[in-house]
């Protein structure tokens, strides 16, 4: 469990000192040829002519390659694909975090897609030795960075138009949701709790998705402001003193701890506002993690989560 | 008596201090009184936050330590003496290695529907059969410690690395991971869990008791015991099984937690003799105490972050081994 956050906790800091420089990029003038020689956030040049078979290595890149009518181009993705349906039949290459090369290099991929999540290094070194480039994108983790990813992934792809659309789409739908937000009457202190099993529990607080998430809906990130930074293991004594009103988890991991009752039983969670009023909210983790094209949809769901008064608005 | 005396002090002591020791602020005061409100009916007034975090969080995770310590405190000696061991434990024997199989099944069938506990009675389950691989293995290799100890120890690590294993390749999301096998977790205790270990463990241990006698004859040698009329499978069966019941259940609610029988027994022996009428309760209490207090250690080793008891007893436990062997203190 400790392990697998430091994962998170590193790949994000890498991402969010990356973003820094991401800022700068322009991304008025997209070709609508494939980008040729492309750098990638990790300082690698990627010469990329050919983008007829890829490989997706995180599923909100998967999302965004499909969003912008490429699916038909991926022969491969990761296991943290979960949409849209035709992508999850594709052959999977196991986890981008835990990357093996030979499960990528066995699909005979011309171009392999990333985040700075991808891990290790070593595999990422050992598929562009094999000839075939591999673009590591920035971890996107802000509303900002939903329409980078896809301006970027679109330069990459050479779909200038769509993504231009998709982005004005993605816009639309966040500033609608903003606007819903901005009706809201309170500030309910959000916490959203990470599960997929009895080991792993994770706070998820500053620098993660959900913090600027939680943030646009009018909502106070209660990990965040207890001083939780990126993903740390669950600690119940923190939990405690965030004293969150409402509890937000992913789906999957809910159901398969056994749903509310069990999730209520989770040391520390009873103890909170949240556990007394059973006030836990559960999305789809691509969907609400993932800050892909759907953000716009995740961010209005969970405003209405969190501020049912606006369920009519 | 007076040992007793210390023993008691020393537990209550290290109760006090799991209530006070954490990553929250909570004053020690605060952190005492909330016990006393609990235990004694005290009206306290308290900060809010400061009951949920000692008493709902802290102390089932202190108690579960303690118990999980007395049990393999208890096995150890047991095993030892039984055994005719000096260094044989839970861990070392291989025990602890083949419960987890069945930890990690009860995890993987029960978690959905009854959470922490499926990995308990699973444990236990496979405990017991791991007790029967154990006298099989004691049998095998003939009274001879080294040779018992190092196929111990060969079997331990391959089963314990093959439970790790499959832990990854199921990927089942049910299953703790490979840190929970080697090195235990207690950061996930809730009184239920605690309420189904104390069960166990008091029925382990209490029917261990009267058992002390036949031990003390047994640990002189299997032939003279058979000499002198002890039912010396009957008695190895009824003692290795319950130990094999109480190890299993502990790996499946804390995880293996290493070299507690060892040092734990060991060191009860050192302070109160090897008559086992009294080496099975000091047993439990320094168990008990190596346990907890790797556990406060794990508890400071940084903000947000909890150092797994287990690697802080296997420190411990490894230094204490190569000291006992070093210095000659044990015949191998």
């Amino acid at each position: 469990m400790h392990k697998r956050s430091l994962f998170l906790a590193v790949a994000f800091i890498v991402s969010l000192t990356a973003c820094g420089s991401a800022d700068g990029v322009d991304t008025t003038a997209v070709p609508s040829q494939p980008a040729g020689v492309f750098t990638g956030v990790d300082g690698v040049e990627s010469d990329i002519s050919d983008t007829s078979r890829i490989v997706v290595l995180n599923g909100d890149l998967t999302e965004t390659v499909f969003a912008l009518g490429a699916g038909d181009r991926v022969v491969g993705v990761d296991l943290t694909t979960t949409y849209p349906p035709e992508a999850v039949e594709l052959p999977d290459v196991g986890l981008g975090r835990r990357l093996v090369a030979e499960e990528v290099l066995a699909l005979n991929p011309t171009l392999v897609i990333g985040d700075t999540q991808i891990e290790p290094q070593s595999s990422i070194d050992q598929i562009r030795a094999a000839g075939i480039p591999v673009v590591i994108l920035n971890t996107e983790v802000t509303l900002d960075g939903v329409l980078r990813k896809i301006r970027t992934v679109s330069e990459i792809l050479g779909t200038a138009t769509e993504g231009e659309a998709l982005a004005a789409q993605v816009q639309g739908e966040i500033d609608a949701a903003l606007e819903l937000a901005a009706m809201a009457t309170g500030t309910p202190r959000v916490a959203y709790v990470y599960v997929r099993g009895p080991e792993t529990l994770l706070m998820f607080g500053n620098g993660m998705p959900t913090h600027f998430l939680i943030e646009a809906a009018s909502g106070v990130d209660a990990f965040g402001d207890s001083g939780v930074t990126f993903a740390l293991p669950l600690n119940a004594e923190t939990l405690v003193t965030a004293a969150p009103d409402i509890l937000i988890t992913p789906t999957e991991g809910f159901e398969i701890i056994g749903g509310l009752d069990s999730f209520l039983a989770l040391p520390g969670i009873s103890d909170t506002p949240a556990g007394q009023k059973r006030a836990v909210l559960t999305f789809d983790e691509a969907l609400l993690l993932g800050m892909g094209p759907r953000t716009g949809q995740a961010l209005a769901d969970l405003i209405i989560g969190i501020h049912p008064e606006l369920a009519n608005r | 008596m007076r040992t007793l005396l210390v023993g008691v002090v020393l537990a209550i002591a290290l109760v006090l201090a799991g209530a006070v020791v954490g990553s929250a602020d909570v004053s020690a005061p605060d952190a005492v009184s909330v016990l006393g409100s609990h235990l004694f009916g005290f009206d306290v007034d308290v900060p809010p936050g400061a009951d949920a975090i000692v008493w709902n969080i802290r102390m089932p995770r202190t108690l579960i330590a303690m118990l999980a310590g007395a049990v393999l405190g208890v096995a150890g000696v047991v095993l030892q003496g039984s055994l005719r061991n000096p260094l044989a434990d839970g861990q070392l024997v291989g025990l602890s290695a083949v419960a987890s199989i069945g930890a990690l099944i009860g995890y993987g069938i029960g978690y959905t529907s009854v959470g922490v506990p499926a990995g308990v009675i699973g444990g236990a389950m496979s405990g017991l059969v791991g007790a029967w691989l154990v006298w099989l293995l004691a049998e095998r290799t003939g009274g001879e410690p080294s040779r018992f100890i190092f196929v111990g120890i060969g079997a331990g690590l391959g089963i314990g690395s093959l439970v790790a294993a499959a832990s990854i390749a199921i990927h089942d999301p049910r299953i703790p991971d490979v840190s929970f096998w080697f090195f235990g977790g207690l950061g996930a205790a809730t009184w239920t869990t605690t309420l189904v270990l104390a069960g166990i463990s008091a029925v382990c241990i209490g029917a261990l008791m009267p058992f002390a006698r036949r031990l003390d004859v047994l640990s002189l040698g299997h032939e003279s015991a058979r000499h002198v009329g002890v039912p010396v499978a009957a008695v190895l069966s009824a003692v290795l099984g319950l130990v094999g019941v109480g190890v299993g259940a502990t790996v499946g609610a804390v995880g293996v937690i290493g070299f507690v029988g060892l040092v734990g027994g060991r060191v009860a022996i050192a302070i109160v003799g090897s008559h086992h009428r009294v080496a099975l309760p000091a047993a439990a209490f320094t168990g008990a105490a190596f346990v907890a207090i790797a556990d406060l250690i794990g508890r400071v080793g940084g903000r947000g972050f909890e150092v797994p008891v287990g690697l802080i007893t296997t420190v411990l436990g490894g230094a204490y081994l190569v000291w006992l062997i070093a210095a000659k203190k044990v015949a191998i």
